[in-house]
């Protein structure tokens, strides 16, 4: 299988199978169907790492990351959401939620305000 | 209007006091009865005395930026669909999406680029400026005036980018006189340099103002947001900081415990970049914190009857409360932040994005439970703390306003 992330982040490969999503809407959904396991599994072999993880991705233009960075950047954006259960709740959705199926991630950003 | 009394502060504890940055209305003081939330008839009177006499934001510039641009939004307390679309003279306007033939939807697409609308009944065509440009068969029509049977439109204006509708074309009243000093003191805001990085809506079986409510009063902090905000379970933290009143629109700034510390991966990100959610102590404070609060996180600006604009250092997010019914409403919330320099500020941002969210879930976890209460008719009042003032301003704003007393 091709690696995803960058080399020097080869530690992290395992993860992309289930945590390397592109949406927000897809990232909270694999947060909200794993359980606490899972989740600190993933928390705890990230969180040593993000300090070089954010350092690497500062080498690079913003708006123009390699695909390798690219991804590294949204595991990134996974790994924010999976610190919510572990740091905040000790549980996958919020304790004391609206019902999730009922409050709508939309991915049309830049068009904003319809509903 | 009743005459307003001098500004006054409340010391909760030594360190922290509310205070009042404009004249506090007199708005009474004993309980709000639950009747404006429950009562169908007062919201067919809402609908007639508030919603069709405000003016009414339903979008951004952003959306829209070229000539045919439109977009099109389901408006359920005027019973209509209306579109708004940028014409050739890079005016944005906004008109009923019905044609004035037999009253057919001109744009069936929630959003696209048109050089006019062709309704796909009989084929009338209309402008980008909503005029009746064609007819087919129009000898079949003896006498017609195309004059007159241009769209229906409402009146459209913007500030900062906001797109804002009012139901009358006409409407005695500019935006600019609407939204008044509020709207003054956030002036400064660097709206266009933020990027759209959110939207969210959710579809709640409550009041609209009720559903308003767990999002302008700070008291639920200490105990609602004990886990999204962890550090929250602090009395001082759900205390305003201070409260402004401007006519029908009120702002509340929110202060921050100087002390809360960041989640260890929080504190990684904030490292690297700024523009986090609970990361106050720096950065541009133009069309910031009006009162000058010496201890301060964000501001609550919400612009009567259902937009809010909260303002804080490097994001801002808004929520609109479109009713449905009188326990019926749709909620919509859009987040944005100034546009990211590196990956350090964006994943620093990510956390607002996340932190904001689910908090959110926190706050409408409990607004379909209080309107059974009411629906019930087992809890007939609301009890109004002071330190949820905004509360006692809605209620009190929109009862003038249904009365016919607009203050
Ligand atoms: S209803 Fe539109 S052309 Fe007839
Ligand atoms: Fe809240």
């Amino acid at each position: 299988m091709t690696n995803q992330l960058p080399a020097a982040f080869a530690d992290l490969e395992p993860f992309c199978a289930k945590w390397l999503r592109p949406t927000e809407s897809q990232r909270n959904q694999v947060r909200i169907s794993s359980d606490m396991a899972e989740l600190r599994v993933f928390y705890d072999a990230v969180l040593p790492r993000f300090d070089a993880v954010i350092r690497h991705l500062n080498q690079f233009p913003l708006g123009d990351l390699p695909p390798a960075e690219q991804n590294l950047l949204n595991l990134s954006f996974a790994f924010v959401e999976a610190t919510a259960p572990v740091e905040r709740f000790n549980s996958p959705i919020v304790t004391k939620t609206f019902p999730p199926e009922r409050f709508l991630i939309h991915e049309d950003l830049g068009r904003s305000g319809g509903w | 209007m009743n005459a307003p009394q001098p500004p006054v502060s409340y010391p909760f504890s030594p360190s922290h006091a509310m205070k009042f940055g404009t004249p506090v209305p007199d708005m009474g003081s004993g309980p709000i009865p639950a009747e404006s939330v429950t009562s169908a008839a007062y919201f067919e009177r809402e609908r007639e005395q508030i919603f069709k006499q405000a003016w009414l934001q339903v979008g951004r510039v952003e959306e829209i930026p070229n000539a045919g641009d439109y977009f099109t939004r389901e408006l359920h307390v005027f019973k209509s669909n209306i579109v708004v679309v940028r014409g050739k003279d890079g005016a944005v306007r906004a008109f009923h999406n019905m044609c004035t033939h037999r009253g057919m939807a001109l744009a069936t697409e929630a959003c696209g680029n048109t050089r006019g609308f062709t309704c796909e009944f009989h084929g009338w065509g209309f402008g980008l400026d909503g005029s009746l440009q064609a007819v087919p068969a129009i000898e079949s029509f003896p006498g017609i005036d195309r004059s007159r049977l241009g769209l229906k439109a409402l009146a459209c204006d913007t500030w900062n980018g906001f797109i804002f509708v009012h139901w009358n074309p006409q409407p005695a009243q500019s935006l600019a006189d609407f939204m008044g000093p509020l709207a003054r003191d956030m002036d400064g805001f660097p709206f266009d340099q933020c990027q759209h990085i959110a939207h969210y809506t959710a579809r709640v079986k409550a009041n609209w103002k009720l559903s308003i409510d767990a999002f302008q009063e700070a008291y639920h902090a200490t105990y609602l947001h004990r886990h999204a905000i962890p550090g929250a379970g602090d009395l001082e933290l759900a205390l305003p900081s201070s409260v402004r009143f401007y006519g029908p629109h009120r702002s509340v700034s929110c202060w921050l415990k100087t002390d809360i510390q960041p989640t260890p991966a929080e504190a990684i990100a904030y490292k690297h970049g700024s523009f986090g959610f609970v990361k106050a102590d720096e950065g541009d404070t133009r069309g910031l914190n009006p009162s000058g609060d010496e201890s301060w996180w964000f501001d609550i600006n919400v612009f009567f009857p259902n937009f809010f604009c909260d303002l804080g250092r490097g994001w801002y997010f808004t929520y609109n409360f479109w009713p449905v019914s009188e326990n019926d409403t749709i909620w919509n919330m859009n987040i944005y932040q100034v546009q990211a320099a590196t990956a350090g500020d964006r994943l620093a941002q990510e956390f607002t994005r996340v932190v904001l969210r689910d908090t959110v879930f926190e706050d409408m976890s409990t607004m379909e439970f209080s309107q059974k209460a009411f629906d019930s008719g087992v809890i007939t009042e609301q009890t109004i703390g002071d330190t949820e003032i905004a509360v006692r301003h809605q209620y009190w704003v929109a009862d003038e306003w249904v009365n016919g007393r607009r203050p």
